[in-house]
């Protein structure tokens, strides 16, 4: 086997320590601190990025916080607003319904007078024309026209007569 | 037909020698410089551009680290991380070499003993001393496992002392000898491939599926070996530096 001769060994041992030597030197100069270089901006970037994401995530909750706070402070106000506008309407509404209400009492107070004051007329009219006939009706019977201030005795008695 | 070993034959390119000692540029070393080469020019250009968003070649080389990274942190912690680049170097030559070694016709260089059993004593040599030094003579508690009962350190010492000193040969005799029978086996079905007659005919058609099949096996092997390599010796250092 060729893997047992031993005349080549110190050829084959030395050009493994060059060579990997060399390697050795390549890889722990250049390559592996580019490739640490290269993660770790890749790290901190995708670390920039997650923050600048977080900060903005952070804003438009605050926007959207104070959105919120307008908008309820907006509906608070119109409540308010419109509470007051019914309550003035109601004090309106009830202001002319009081001084309509005096009005009509007043309107029935007046009517109430005139009824009272016709009912009165005409109730003495009905003793007059009463005396009347009583008159006419006693010349009839006897041919003499009674004195008026009898017939009007007799009618107002014939009246307290008929009332009680 | 030539020997399935006539592969593996060392043939010198350059003569040279130190004093009586030959140190010729062989094949092998052909192969270990093409292996550094190509690993060079793949981790080197392939993180030139040190892209926010990698490239396909970027991201290879960023795959191939983070496979290595994890390994170390699983296996030794935060305190592997100064030996990150020798074992990121240690896997990726030995990945690279085993691959190049499976074109036809190139030379796996890590189907040598020596090579294999080169890097697995400097590792041994390595992490015994990284042991020694972090721990002092407290490092020889390795050999007797923690918690045991006393009566049982005339056995469990030597014992221990034998597996520690095979870790070298374990870990440089199964890197050889997987390259060396994968690259047998490969040279035997493809003879046999030759020897029953055309890939169209019935006869030489097995052999010739049978060698896909086992070049994708092969491929397997080469990644795995590496991997298992340089797991091991995270596993090594791992017990210097925790101790058990």
């Amino acid at each position: 086997m060729p893997q047992f001769d031993t005349t080549t060994f110190a050829s084959q041992i030395f050009w493994l320590v060059v060579t990997f030597a060399i390697v050795f030197v390549f890889i722990s100069r250049v390559a592996l601190p580019r490739i640490s270089a290269t993660l770790e901006n890749r790290q901190r970037k995708i670390g920039d990025d997650l923050a600048k994401a977080g900060e903005l995530a952070d804003q438009s909750d605050e926007v959207m916080a104070a959105y919120e706070a307008r908008l309820a402070e907006a509906r608070t106000g119109a409540h308010e607003e419109l509470h007051a506008a019914a309550t003035r309407a109601a004090a309106e509404a009830d202001k002319q319904n009081a001084a309509l209400a005096e009005t009509l009492a007043a309107n029935a107070a007046a009517a109430r007078e005139r009824i009272a004051a016709e009912s009165a007329a005409a109730s003495s009219n009905v003793a007059e024309i009463a005396e009347d006939i009583a008159r006419q009706a006693v010349e009839r019977l006897i041919g003499s026209s009674p004195d008026s201030a009898s017939v009007k005795a007799a009618v107002a008695a014939s009246v307290q007569d008929h009332n009680s | 037909m030539a020997s399935p070993l006539e592969q593996f034959t060392i043939k010198p390119i350059l003569d040279l020698k130190i004093g009586e000692t030959d140190i010729s540029f062989t094949n092998s070393s052909l192969w270990m410089t093409i292996t550094a080469v190509v690993l060079i020019i793949f981790v080197v250009v392939g993180t030139q551009r040190r892209a926010l968003i990698p490239g396909r070649w970027q991201s290879a080389v960023e795959y191939f680290h983070q496979v290595v990274a994890d390994m170390v942190r699983d296996n030794v912690g935060s305190e592997g991380r100064r030996y990150f680049p020798f074992i990121f170097s240690l896997f990726m030559f030995i990945l690279f070499g085993n691959l190049l070694g499976l074109i036809p016709s190139s030379f796996a260089f890590t189907s040598h003993l020596a090579v294999t059993f080169a890097m697995a004593a400097f590792i041994f040599v390595g992490v015994t001393v990284i042991g020694i030094i972090t721990h002092g003579f407290k490092f020889f508690s390795l050999f007797f496992p923690h918690g045991a009962p006393l009566v049982t350190a005339p056995l469990l010492i030597p014992i221990e002392i034998i597996s520690y000193f095979s870790r070298p040969i374990s870990l440089s005799v199964r890197l050889f000898a997987n390259m060396t029978v994968g690259h047998v086996l490969l040279k035997v079905i493809a003879g046999g491939v030759v020897a029953l007659g055309s890939f169209f005919v019935l006869p030489g058609i097995l052999p010739l599926a049978l060698l896909v099949a086992i070049t994708l096996l092969e491929v397997m092997i080469a990644v795995i070996q590496a991997y298992v390599f340089a797991i091991l010796t995270c596993v090594y250092l791992n017990d210097a530096l925790h101790l058990h």
